[in-house]
Formats: C-alpha cells, sequence, structure tokens
C-alpha cells in the first residue's frame, strides 16, 4: 500500500514545518519562514496524493470507497484538510504565524494515525450501514467543518497572545503576527464556512438516520455532541451580530468552541467510545 | 396596553433570549453527555444520582426550552419584516440612514447649479459603488442613495424560516411509517399493503414484485459489500417501473421508498418433536400460523414465530410462550409441564427484508435544508451596503453630506466615502 508508506513519510515532514514555523516565529527570519512554506505546500500536495491514491487504491483492494471511514482515514483526511485550508488563509493575507499553530495540531494527527500501533492503517470495507451518498456528503461536510474550526481556533490564540492577555508578548514577536482586526475578521469568516459546513453534516446526517433508524433525530452520542457544537457557534455568531463580540469575548469562545469540536472528532471518528450504534445488516 | 404588548414581544423577539435559551439548551445537552464520566468521578453522590435518573431529552424543561427557542425564532423574524419591508423603500432606507450611518462626512464645495453638483456626485458615485437614486427635497436638500445587495437582509428570512420548517418537518415526519415486509424471489404482494405506526393496514393500488436479489462480497473475502434486490412495481398486470435497490438506493414510487435491508432466512416448515408424559415420540410438521393439538389434551397449540434455529410455541389456553430449539424443553403451565417440545428440523427459504419508509416531510425537509444553507451563505459572505448623499445650498456654496451603512467591513465603505470626496474635491463643478 504505496498512501500509508506517503503517510508515514508525511508524518515526518509535517514535524519538520512545524520547527521551521515555530523557528520562523522565534527568529522572525523571512528565510526559515519561505522554507517552511515551501516544504507545507510539497506535504501538503503529497497529502493530496496519498488521498486520491488510497482512493484508487481501495477500488484495487475491490473495497471502492472514499478514504474517510475509521480512525486513521479520519484523521489523515482532517489532517490533510487543515494543510489545505491553512495554506489558502497564508496565501491570502500573507502571514506565516499561523503556521506556528496549526502545523503541531496536523503533526500531532498525523503521529497518532501514523504511529499509534492501536489504530489500523489498511484499507477497511465500507459498512453496508455507511454506504450512501448521504454518507459521502456528511463526512466530507464534517471534517472540512473542522480544518475551518481549527484555523478559527488558531487565529483566535494569536489574537489573544496580540493582546497580551495569554501572555506578555513583545513587541518584536508581534511584528511577526497579524493585525488583530483581521485575526478577528479570519476567525469569524472561519467559523463562519464551518457553522455551515456543520449544517450541512447535521441535516445529511439526519437523512442518513431516516434510513438507518427510521427517525430524523435519534440523540445519539456523535449526533449529540455535533448539535452541542453547532449550537455553541450558532451562539458566537448570534453575539457577535446583536452583541458585538469581537475581540476578547468572540477569540475566547472560538476557543471553547473548538475545544466541543475536538470532542466532537474524537467521538464521531471512533477514537474514543460513544461512536454511533449501528443496526447490523446483512 | 400597547407599551406593554411592545414590550413583552421585543423581550421574546431579542436575540438575547435567542442566546440565553441555546446556552440553556447546551447547558442541558453537555450536563445528559457528561453525567456518565461525573458518575464515575463522582461516586455515590445524591446529586449525581439524580442527575443520572434524569433523561434530559425528554424532559419537560427541554421541551419547553426548545419551545421557547421556537416562539423566539418566529417573533425575532416578525421584528424584523418590518425593518426589511421598509429597506425597499429609498425614502425609508434614507431616514434611516441618517440617523445610524457606520460613516459619514461632509464637505463644502463651489459651484452654481445644484443640477450640476447632482450630476458630478452621480458619476462619482457611480464609478465607485453603484449609479444612486435621485430623490429632490422640497427644501432645497436634494438626495442621492445607491444600494448594493438590496436583497442580502432576506437572507436573515431564509435562514432562520428553515430552521423552523426543518423543525417542523422533523414533527411532521412523525406521521410517517416504516414497515418491514419479506419476500422471496418471484414473489408478488398485490396489492402491497403496509401497517403504520397505529397498525393500520394502507393498501396501495399497485402491486410489489420481487424479481431477484443477491449478496456482493468484497473481492476474495467474506464481508458483505452489500445486499440488493430487483423489484419491479406492477400496475393492472403490467410493469410500470422496475429497478435495483440496496442499502442507500431506494425505489422511490408514490409516496413511498423502498429500501433494502437485510436477507432473512425465513422457516416455511418446521418439524416438532413431542414427547408425552407416558414417553410416546410423536413428530408434528408446522407452517408458520398454524394451530395444532396434542394427543391426550384439547389444548390449542400455535407455531407463533420462526426465527433460524428456533421457533415460538403459543398456547392459547390458557396463554403461555415457549421457544423451542435443539434442546428440549417444557411449557410452565401445568397443563403442558408433561410435554417435551424439540425442533428436530425445518425447511427453510431466503428471502429479501424490504425496508418501506412513508416519510410526509421529505420534501419540507431537503428543500429547508437547501435553503437554509443558501441563506446562511448570504448571510455570512454577502453584505448589504448603502451610500447616500445630501447636496444643501448654504451661504458658502454646496455642503455635500456623504454617508454609508454596512453590515459588514465598515472599513471599506470608509474608503469609498473618501475616494468620491476627494474625486469631487478635485473635480469641483
Amino acid at each position: 500500500m504505496k498512501n500509508i508508506i506517503i503517510y508515514n513519510v508525511l508524518t515526518y515532514v509535517y514535524l519538520a514545518s512545524t520547527v521551521l514555523y515555530l523557528l520562523y516565529v522565534l527568529f522572525r527570519q523571512k528565510q526559515i519562514g519561505q522554507i517552511a512554506t515551501g516544504v507545507t505546500c510539497i506535504a501538503c500536495a503529497a497529502h493530496v496524493a496519498a488521498f486520491i491514491l488510497r482512493w484508487i487504491e481501495s477500488y484495487q483492494a475491490g473495497m471502492g470507497h472514499l478514504p474517510i471511514r475509521g480512525p486513521y482515514e479520519c484523521l489523515t483526511f482532517s489532517a490533510g484538510m487543515i494543510v489545505l485550508m491553512y495554506l489558502l488563509i497564508e496565501f491570502t493575507i500573507k502571514t506565516k504565524a499561523f503556521g506556528a499553530f496549526v502545523l503541531p495540531c496536523v503533526s500531532v494527527m498525523m503521529i497518532y494515525a501514523t504511529l499509534n500501533s492501536g489504530i489500523n492503517s489498511r484499507i477497511q470495507p465500507m459498512p453496508e450501514v455507511l454506504q450512501g451518498n448521504y454518507m459521502t456528503y456528511h463526512l466530507t461536510s464534517c471534517f472540512v467543518g473542522y480544518g475551518a474550526f481549527t484555523i478559527s481556533w488558531a487565529a483566535s490564540i494569536l489574537f489573544l497572545l496580540n493582546s497580551g492577555r495569554i501572555i506578555t508578548t513583545s513587541n518584536s514577536l508581534k511584528k511577526v503576527f497579524v493585525p488583530s482586526h483581521l485575526l478577528d475578521e479570519i476567525s469569524y469568516k472561519m467559523i463562519a464556512i464551518g457553522f455551515i459546513m456543520f449544517s450541512i453534516m447535521l441535516v445529511t446526517g439526519m437523512f442518513h438516520s431516516k434510513i438507518v433508524w427510521g427517525r430524523y433525530w435519534e440523540w445519539d452520542p456523535v449526533q449529540t455532541w455535533s448539535l452541542l457544537t453547532w449550537i455553541v457557534y450558532a451562539i458566537i455568531l448570534h453575539g457577535r451580530y446583536t452583541w458585538r463580540w469581537r475581540g476578547e469575548i468572540s477569540a475566547t469562545l472560538s476557543i471553547v468552541g473548538f475545544g466541543l469540536s475536538v470532542v466532537s472528532f474524537l467521538v464521531g471518528s471512533g477514537l474514543v467510545s460513544g461512536s454511533q450504534h449501528f443496526p447490523i445488516t446483512g | 396596553m400597547k407599551r406593554v404588548f411592545t414590550t413583552i414581544f421585543n423581550q421574546i423577539a431579542s436575540i438575547t433570549l435567542t442566546i440565553i435559551v441555546l446556552s440553556a439548551i447546551s447547558l442541558l445537552i453537555g450536563l445528559q453527555l457528561a453525567t456518565p464520566k461525573l458518575q464515575a468521578v463522582f461516586k455515590g453522590s445524591r446529586w449525581i444520582t439524580v442527575i443520572a435518573s434524569t433523561d434530559f431529552f425528554r424532559s419537560r424543561v427541554f421541551i419547553i426550552l426548545l419551545i421557547l427557542f421556537c416562539i423566539n425564532l418566529i417573533a425575532c423574524t416578525l421584528k424584523h419584516l418590518r425593518k426589511t419591508v421598509a429597506l425597499f423603500r429609498v425614502s425609508a432606507m434614507l431616514q434611516e440612514d441618517v440617523t445610524s450611518a457606520s460613516w459619514m462626512t461632509s464637505e463644502v464645495i463651489g459651484g452654481r447649479d445644484v443640477d450640476n453638483v447632482l450630476r458630478v456626485l452621480t458619476d462619482a458615485i457611480t464609478r465607485h459603488f453603484k449609479k444612486p437614486k435621485l430623490i429632490r427635497g422640497g427644501s432645497g436638500i436634494h438626495a442621492l442613495i445607491a444600494v448594493r445587495g438590496r436583497y442580502t437582509p432576506l437572507a436573515f428570512y431564509l435562514a432562520h424560516l428553515t430552521i423552523l420548517t426543518l423543525v417542523i418537518g422533523v414533527i411532521v415526519s412523525l406521521r410517517g411509517y416504516t414497515y418491514y415486509i419479506d419476500m422471496a424471489e418471484g414473489q408478488v404482494i398485490d396489492p402491497l399493503a403496509v401497517l403504520d405506526n397505529n397498525r393500520h393496514e394502507k393498501k396501495f393500488d399497485f402491486a410489489l414484485r420481487c424479481e431477484d436479489f443477491s449478496t456482493i462480497y468484497y473481492e476474495g473475502t467474506n464481508t458483505v459489500l452489500k445486499h440488493q434486490s430487483t423489484l419491479s412495481i406492477v400496475e393492472d398486470g403490467k410493469k410500470v417501473k422496475t429497478q435495483m435497490v440496496d442499502y442507500g438506493t431506494p425505489l422511490n414510487y408514490e409516496t413511498i421508498d423502498i429500501y433494502q435491508n437485510r436477507f432473512v432466512n425465513l422457516i416455511q416448515l418446521a418439524r416438532i418433536q413431542v414427547i408425552t408424559p407416558q414417553g410416546e415420540k410423536l413428530l408434528y410438521e408446522v407452517k408458520n400460523g398454524e394451530i395444532f393439538r396434542l394427543p391426550g389434551s384439547s389444548l390449542p397449540i400455535r407455531a407463533a414465530a420462526f426465527r433460524p434455529n428456533s421457533l415460538q410455541l403459543l398456547s392459547l389456553s390458557p396463554p403461555d410462550r415457549l421457544w423451542i430449539s435443539l434442546q428440549p424443553v417444557r411449557f410452565f403451565q401445568p397443563a403442558l409441564s408433561g410435554y417435551q417440545f424439540t425442533l428436530v428440523g425445518y425447511v427453510s427459504n431466503e428471502m429479501t427484508n424490504l425496508k418501506i419508509i412513508y416519510d410526509p416531510s421529505k420534501g419540507i425537509i431537503w428543500y429547508s435544508f437547501l435553503s437554509m444553507i443558501v441563506g446562511f451563505c448570504v448571510m455570512f459572505f454577502f453584505s448589504h451596503r448603502r451610500l447616500w448623499a445630501m447636496v444643501e445650498k448654504q451661504a458658502q456654496g454646496y455642503i455635500v453630506k456623504i454617508g454609508g451603512s454596512t453590515t459588514k467591513d465598515p472599513q471599506s465603505i470608509r474608503k469609498t466615502i473618501e475616494t468620491i470626496l476627494n474625486e469631487l474635491k478635485g473635480s469641483a463643478p
């Protein structure tokens, strides 16, 4: 399985780019930043290639499904989505400071997926109950949502660092960061994208639930955690419109929302107990 | 009285209430989800026992909060409706803008002819924003107003109303039903009949025929890829629709969707050995639902339910149930307790199990979902921007006041206004 080899190599490449981004933030050397971006771009391209390869290999193995099933695929796909979104932001607003927060997350996910012996990296057959178009949209939107929330979290952390709320940040360090209003705007836009994606995820999940269980809503742990995350982000968005929650409040709440989305991800991808129970068919 | 009503309505329609209700809902959901973990941490605690015994999702408080959320959603939508309708009247827009402009500036410029000033101003606004509409005032004050993203406030209604219709759809869906049916290859059910949630029979004016069914395995393994059946809808003896169904691909016809569920190995005929109290061995062959009587006893026994490797016997009078399998078993009923029952064999037939779903709200939920996503996208990524200019004749010349309001990115409207003013100064009419 070539894709597994690529994913294994990618883990070390992401670790290298994490170190490079951290060095960039610490020493503010432009060249280091450029190398970090270059390495991440190559890693992202390789990640996309590995994903496509795994998809092709799943067909060659006679299983033929989008590789977003099970903890291994969930972690690698989410990591890829986060990197892709991060690079879009980096090229849009021309800042590299985000990398020092986003890439460590990606590295942790990749290390957990590739080096944990408890996670099976082989392509698994897609259970009959998880087949169908609704599930494809459900899972894709879900991981795009997680990616957006991760970027929003990184923007919020940077915002709080900028404001000196977490630690007293030196002026020279602030130079590598982005202006606060821009961070706030990025955080908001990413929350908006994540919220839309989570809405798609919730409703397509409802349609699938109707087919499997005969009911749209089941109060299943995964459904409920996702709903909770969705509600918290809805509160943040409403607060932003009404009470002009901007800056520190918005950043703090965004971090809380991200915490919930992490729990939702862990429960949904089967990394912790409480996963969805499906009736056994066949 | 009207004032009291207005105050109450404003409170119910406030987004503050939305945030409070949503926070309370998320608190209850969080509590329910965390209960198993809390139980492990605070073992034996009285309050945790109370929490653990409460089903928050079906509690009165939770239902009240959900109702309150829906009421708040309706009230909030109604409250903003008046404002949004006003947005479509230019004069009302102008009135609102003058009082609540995001950014406003004024400049005194020369020029003798008001029409000339208005023309230059119109050109500048058209170039940098959008062609404005002219409102000539009777008191010598003239106004120009331009709007971009005129209909974007409607997205607010779309998003809010569709959340409501989604909730309504889920409630309406409770009127639907899911019915399971077993079919053998080549079997025709004419007419197709199902039982709804209240166990009432519903007959359709068409028949369902199972052409064939098969199991597809992942190559070289025993793992099932999918079960699939080919079904035909027959009306007046003619096949009107034939389609293969699987777990995620239904056959849609009239109001129902037919999905593949699973395959079942149904016992058609069971062979039961009965050992009487006298030690006599008897062999019975019974079909599903058939009633038989034991020798020396007038008590009727029905073969009530067939499962793989087991069969349920039902003593009708006095009532008693007994699952029999390959091991001999006895009824508890004293009248029958002397008899031993063993399932010694059966003739089974593989059948496809189909899931028939009637969902009256499928359309509501589907279109609500699409509208909600469109609403969210417009709400979050498109802005409603207005720019206005007022021209008033004063002793020192014409005073031009330019203001603007926007739902997003106030910096951009400020820059636009500054550019227009600079241009105006550069080409003073």
